[in-house]
């Protein structure tokens, strides 16, 4: 028998731009979402910048241009942006509510922070991590691991 | 006495490179590298005299070192790099797969013609941001531009500053070069793409809607600017090519060509402050001129002659030279970074340390092993484990580790293949 979500239940769901349709579906095919507020969260992480930094590391030093910085800040604003939209057409006839919400930060930590100001019921969250190769074992991706160890309600980890 | 001497100097070097690498309080390396050739001068350990002919004699790579900014500097002025990026996307037909195998194709073209460091310092963040404005994954793009940054840094003399470096002590032309390089770099670059495409197979079957002509047009906005600036690349790339096949200072070539183009965008009044500042680093120059004069303090020790015969005492022809120099200088350059480690080997094999008759096979060797060894770990051994350590303990995450898994089998495979063949010129 499949789990029923109760009425103004809130519901969080991480989403990453690549695989919203996948999580969407996984989520309502688990637990119903008619009656449930869902919380679409897109977070704009450090770790890919940190990346960047550390490819474009040369001794001396080589800052961005002030153009190539606000470009690199265009696109990852504008990426949320779309991953939301994407994600709110995908979920509005699976939930009685949809919010979205674009955050900055470390995923994991910003995730549980937003559960815990706003009484969220539920987080979902794709296992694996957004760009790891695919090499060797990895049972959760960071964020996915700081959300289980840290949140303040359940957590359906989807694969 | 002599024994007290050497060991001062190799305390004041060692010093010197750990503060490089771990850079305590977020140091520049060119502070570090300066205090410790100071104290490399104020302890005996090189004159003063001795320490300018130590830097003096390497103008060439200064040359060089300067003619790159300048060139890429003016480049990325006139949007040739964004130009080279979309051209890319356009190619890619909306499949990240083929995106993927693109970036890698301009990856190597913009690393052996500019260098190296062109390509990961300038190209990386373009394609860091087309990929996210595409909402594909970025990491595996960005994975392919460090990876074949390295990779294709063989392929000509103009490749690598390193290979600048090299030239000048070997003094071998383009045709010499070549044959003795050309089939190991081709071989690190297909086996590079190859384990990338396959590795990133999955991760990149994305595809994407992309509008390249307004991208496109956008990049060159300005033809009266960009197009003689193009062509004014390809007279340098040209230059570049007889200037090694004459032995001709490539140091000169760059700085003049490099000076051409800042005249075109003079005159179309197109100069950027903003980018000569990001992409010309007086800092750079401070660094290489103290890591030289650090390394005539170890040299006039002796330091670096021990070493380098320690790691060739057991080659006794061409192939085994090669191997010992490849391997020797692909684990310095993962431990100190690979301009000081090549510095270490040329220093060492000229001061006598390899005999006259493999000195050629080693040093090929060892340029083979510091252009493909820093594959191993992306900024070198050291680096990334303390970047790791830094990143970690403010709570990002960050891909190091990554990258460290795609290094272990991508780095001793390009080896390997450049080992052999590099080897087998010489039979």
């Amino acid at each position: 028998m499949r789990p029923t979500i109760r009425i103004g239940v809130r519901v969080l769901l991480v989403v990453d731009g690549l695989h919203t349709r996948d999580l969407l579906g996984s989520v309502s095919r688990t637990a119903p979402l008619t009656q449930a507020e869902l919380w679409l969260v897109y977070v704009r992480g450090p770790g890919p910048r940190a990346g960047l930094d550390m490819v474009r590391h040369r001794p001396g030093g080589h800052p961005l241009p002030p153009g190539r910085e606000r470009g690199l800040d265009e696109a990852e604003s504008a990426r949320g942006v779309e991953a939301l939209a994407e994600a709110e057409t995908l979920a509005r006839p699976l939930a009685a509510a949809v919010r979205t919400k674009q955050l900055e930060g470390e995923p994991g930590r910003v995730v549980c922070d937003l559960a815990r100001v706003e009484g969220i019921d539920l987080v979902a969250i794709r296992a694996g991590g957004r760009d790891q190769p695919p090499l060797g074992p990895r049972s959760l991706g960071p964020a996915a691991r700081y959300i289980a160890d840290h949140s303040p309600c359940p957590v359906l980890l989807i694969r | 006495m002599l024994k007290l001497h050497s060991t001062i100097a190799a305390v004041i070097f060692a010093a010197a490179l750990i503060t490089v690498v771990v850079r305590p309080w977020r140091l520049g390396e060119a502070w570090s590298a300066g205090a410790g050739a100071i104290l490399m001068v104020a302890a005996g350990g090189v004159s003063l005299g001795a320490a300018a002919s130590a830097v003096a004699s390497e103008w060439n790579l200064f040359l060089f070192f300067l003619g790159l900014m300048l060139t890429a500097a003016v480049a990325d002025m006139a949007g040739f790099f964004d130009w080279a990026a979309s051209l890319a996307v356009a190619a890619a037909g909306g499949s990240g797969r083929r995106l993927l195998f693109n970036v890698l194709v301009v990856g190597t073209l913009i690393t052996t013609f500019l260098s190296n460091d062109a390509t990961a310092v300038i190209l990386t963040p373009i394609v860091y941001t087309i990929a996210t404005r595409l909402r594909l994954r970025v990491m595996p793009y960005m994975f392919a531009v460090s990876f074949i940054a390295n990779a294709a840094s063989m392929t000509l003399p103009i490749s690598n500053p390193i290979n600048v470096l090299t030239g000048d002590t070997l003094r071998a032309p383009l045709g010499v070069y070549e044959g003795h390089l050309l089939a190991a770099s081709i071989a690190s670059i297909a086996i590079t793409v190859t384990v990338l495409m396959v590795v990133f197979w999955r991760t990149t079957d994305g595809t994407f809607e992309y509008d390249w002509r307004t991208s496109l047009a956008r990049a060159g906005a300005d033809p009266g600017f960009f197009r003689p600036v193009v062509a004014g690349m390809c007279v340098l790339a040209a230059a570049y090519v007889v200037g090694s096949a004459l032995l001709l200072p490539l140091g000169v070539i760059a700085v003049t060509g490099g000076t051409g183009l800042l005249v075109i965008a003079v005159i179309r009044r197109k100069v950027s402050r903003e980018h000569l500042r990001a992409h010309v680093s007086p800092a750079l120059f401070v660094y290489i001129a103290a890591l030289f004069i650090l390394v005539r303090g170890v040299e006039d020790a002796g330091i670096t002659t021990a070493l380098i015969s320690g790691t060739v005492a057991r080659a006794s022809d061409a192939a085994s030279a090669v191997a010992s120099g490849l391997l020797g200088s692909a684990a310095a350059c993962n431990l100190v970074n690979n301009l000081p480690g090549m510095l270490l080997f040329i220093s060492g094999a000229q001061a006598g340390g390899v005999p006259a008759a493999l000195r050629l096979p080693y040093l090929l060797g060892a340029l083979a092993g510091a252009d493909l060894g820093p594959n191993l770990t992306p900024v070198g051994a050291l680096s990334t484990m303390l970047w790791l350590v830094i990143v970690r303990s403010r709570g990002l995450q960050v891909s190091a580790w990554d990258f460290l898994r795609l290094g272990i089998l991508i780095a001793p495979l390009t080896l390997l293949a450049a080992g052999v063949l590099i080897a087998i010129s010489f039979r």
